[in-house]
């Protein structure tokens, strides 16, 4: 069996000089961060990387729905009641990623209408209703797409085929098919090399399961430059601490903003976004004021920053350390500094018959990590283990520029 | 097998009430949305559910058709009445009928559970409430119980949900009083969407339990003993609650605790426990820590769960240590301990 080691800290300014400085950055971000930087991000501070999201698409096509679903905690069922939306409304996704999305009102496909431009967008969203005739929409799309594409080149357009639950597999890839052959003629006639020169990606999705937090989660990854540093990071941390798969969860929408490079199967996801509802949900149980829960932002409310430090001012030099009193001393006591500051985040743990354990530590008050974690690695290895996650902790916060417990404002 | 231990339980109400959606939920871990494809039940579909400590419920859930609900009350009337437990009667919420044929039905129901068990006709004396599962229990070898589900609530607006339940309870217990009926009646709000249903369901099962209140003596003592500030036991197939503790220490806090957390624990867990399944990768124990507090929730006998909540100042290594040694000790507890 593979001993996971410690391995020093990366420091601090090497890691948060990429964030801020795309262009000079060594290593296998550079493309990512080059990408932000050529949409001239990098001089604003505050918001340097703060990718901008449209949704469009006709009415009654699910746009709300997913927004709401997805990012306001909305019961699927629930999504029935949402009234036609009337005019354009931004959401700020307050959370580590600050991601802003517009919803347009269905039908409306030129968002100049609301004083919003494509040149300001980083991705727009199409939401198709794949239970509805849309052939009629497909060519209004593509000129669209056109319009789009002649003012920012580099935007990313993402077709959610929407509202599959129900349909068979087999009509489901029929569906979609259809709509992409359809689509590639359409912006065809309109100019042969316009459809080759366009990042167009499609996405079959459905606000009854997962299928839409993969999809937003695989669009949100593109438009974080950290990503590809972030899963570099991943990769070291599954090597080290037998881990099968490990994600970096935006706790309170469950998408997730980066895994580690290994192949992912759809029930992994499952299972390990299921986790993160069970720990958050049985965390409110008994800390019922949210300045406490690092998941009060799973609350129908956004405006949740201004609570994040509370956590912080509740430390007592008493706190313990996370890591099992059975585990080697020395690793603990060696690190006791380090770790204790990790100590205040939540973390948690889910033991399987396999002998192979979900674990889930919080990074700060919107990040988790929960990582799948090959049998009986956690009994023997709990202080390495934790050692290994802080060290992690620290170097996400670093590409991030944040430190522990604050927000980034 | 004493019949002591042996106890029936008729599951009533009319046709698409809700009564088989219920009873796979509980007892065959079914999901919710899985009940839709549920058919009509024929006849009568009784099943034998082995619980802890020895206790069997004959669990008979009698189909609800016009017919067949006619058929239990004549013909079939003392086979199925005779010798009854308890008696789940369930109420569709959104029914036109609610409070004609619907309740019609019921009173036929109460009728004739009460000829054919007569000697018990006294009163069932039960406190009010119901709020801890471990009451109840000196309804043994009394008259029948009877509890009312008002079903499927999800489908009443919220804000609409606790009066109607309350117009609801006045109106049937008022009817059946004047139809002479003396006992008790429990009634509960309940929905298969969420808590409620298990709820109701802990309730109904502590009732049927035997020895619950040494039970929770010795998870008093654990409690103490592990400087815990909650204890929670649970039964492990149904996930239903059996019993819990509170530190009186705690009295205060717990007051900003969420009030249906059992219930809410029940419904969380069971349902990332059939996740676990569906990925053959059964549930076996959770560890969590949090900014104030560390739970941990194992195996405690073959037939229960234990959750153990405390402050964080106490290691989860502790509580786990703690789980291990007391095993044996519940283990040979008649109340909770496995079935011969
Ligand atoms: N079956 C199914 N229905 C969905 C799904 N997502 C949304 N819906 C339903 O689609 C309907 C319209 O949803 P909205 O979210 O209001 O659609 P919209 O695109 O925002 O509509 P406008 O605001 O009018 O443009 C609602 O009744 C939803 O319940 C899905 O994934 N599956
Ligand atoms: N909305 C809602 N639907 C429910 C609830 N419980 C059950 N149902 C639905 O009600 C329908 C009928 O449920 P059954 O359990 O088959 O009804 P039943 O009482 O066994 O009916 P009979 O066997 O004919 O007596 C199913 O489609 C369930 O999905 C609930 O709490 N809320
Ligand atoms: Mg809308
Ligand atoms: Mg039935």
């Amino acid at each position: 069996m593979q001993q996971p080691s410690p391995r020093a800290p990366p420091s601090h300014s090497a890691y948060g000089s990429t964030s801020t400085n795309g262009n000079s950055a060594a290593g296998p971000s550079n493309g990512a961060a080059a990408a932000s930087t050529s949409r001239g991000r990098e001089g604003s501070d505050e918001h340097k990387a703060r990718p901008r999201v449209l949704f469009m698409g006709p009415r009654s096509g699910g746009k709300s729905s997913i927004r709401k679903v997805v990012f306001e905690r909305m019961a699927p069922n629930d999504t029935l009641f949402i009234e036609k939306t009337a005019k354009s409304t931004a959401d700020d996704i307050n959370s580590f990623i600050s991601i802003q999305m517009w919803d347009l009102p269905g039908g409306q496909l030129d968002p100049g209408a609301w004083n919003l431009a494509f040149e300001d967008m980083d991705a727009v969203i199409f939401v198709l209703d794949a239970q509805s005739t849309f052939n009629d929409m497909i060519r209004k799309l593509a000129v669209t797409m056109q319009k789009a594409f002649d003012a920012n080149a580099g935007i990313q357009f993402e077709i959610f085929l929407h509202k599959i639950d129900g349909m068979s597999e087999d009509y489901r890839l029929d569906t979609l098919q259809n709509l992409r052959d359809r689509l590639t003629e359409e912006l065809f006639d309109i100019s042969p090399d316009l459809e080759s020169s366009m990042n167009v990606f499609y996405h079959l999705t459905s606000v009854f399961d997962t299928s839409i937090y993969e999809a937003l989660s695989k669009v949100i990854q593109k438009l974080i430059p950290e990503q590809a540093m972030l899963e570099r990071l991943l990769d070291l941390l599954c090597q080290q601490c037998s881990m099968d798969k490990a994600f970096l969860f935006d706790t309170s929408s469950k998408i997730y903003i980066a895994t580690d490079s290994s192949p992912l199967d759809n029930q992994t996801y499952v299972i390990c976004s299921d986790y993160i509802d069970l720990i958050g949900d049985f965390a409110l149980l008994y800390e019922p004021s949210p300045l406490g829960s690092p998941f009060h932002s799973r609350s129908p409310s956004t405006g949740s920053r201004s609570n994040t430090l509370a956590p912080m001012s509740r430390m007592d030099s008493s706190a313990v350390l996370p890591s099992s009193p059975t585990a080697p001393r020395r690793a603990t006591s060696a690190d006791a500094g380090r770790l204790a500051k990790g100590a205040r985040m939540p973390s948690s743990k889910v033991k399987l018959s396999t002998g192979a354990t979900i674990a889930q530590w919080g990074i700060n008050n919107n990040l988790s990590l929960v990582a799948l974690l090959r049998p009986h690695m956690m009994e023997q290895h709990a202080a390495l283990i934790d050692y290994n996650v802080s060290t992690f902790r620290e170097a996400v916060l670093a590409i991030f520029d944040l430190h522990l417990g604050q927000g980034e404002e | 097998m004493s019949s002591k231990s042996r106890k029936k339980v008729l599951l009533m109400g009319k046709s698409g009430s809700g009564k088989t959606s219920m009873r796979s939920i509980i007892f065959r871990n079914q999901l919710a949305a899985d009940t839709r494809r549920l058919g009509a039940t024929i006849d009568v579909e009784s099943s034998q559910i082995k619980f802890l400590g020895g206790l069997r419920l004959d669990l008979w859930d009698c189909g609800g058709q016009d017919s067949f609900m006619d058929s239990h009350l004549t013909s079939q009337s003392s086979t199925i009445f005779r010798s009854v437990h308890s008696l789940i009667y369930i109420f569709d919420a959104e029914s036109p009928d609610l409070t004609s044929s619907d309740t019609h039905y019921f009173l036929k129901c109460l009728g004739a559970l009460r000829d054919q068990n007569p000697i018990n006709s006294d009163t069932v004396v039960e406190s009010a409430g119901g709020a801890d599962p471990a009451e109840g229990e000196e309804a043994e070898g009394q008259g029948p119980t009877v509890f009312i589900l008002l079903h499927k609530m999800d489908l009443v607006p919220e804000a609409q949900q606790s009066s109607k339940l309350a117009e609801f309870e006045a109106d049937v217990t008022k009817r059946a009083t004047e139809s002479g009926w003396k006992g008790n009646l429990k009634f509960y709000g309940t929905s298969i969407w969420n808590e409620t249903l298990y709820k109701a369901w802990s309730i109904v099962i502590a009732h049927l339990m035997p020895s619950l209140s040494s039970l929770r003596s010795h998870l008093s003592h654990f409690l103490e003993l592990s400087s815990a500030s909650e204890v929670v036991l649970f039964e492990r197939t149904t996930f239903l609650v059996i019993s819990s503790v509170t530190a009186p220490s705690e009295a205060e806090d717990a007051e900003d605790w969420d009030k249906r957390r059992f219930e809410r624990i029940s419904t969380m867990v069971k349902a990332f426990k059939l996740g676990c399944t569906r990925i053959r990768s059964p549930f076996s124990s959770l560890t969590l820590s949090s900014p104030n507090y560390t739970a941990v929730l194992d195996t405690l006998t073959p037939e229960t769960y234990i959750l153990v909540l405390a402050r964080n100042t106490i290691q989860p290594a502790a509580i786990e240590l703690n789980i291990r040694l007391a095993r044996p000790h519940f283990g040979k507890l008649e109340a909770i301990g496995m079935s011969k």
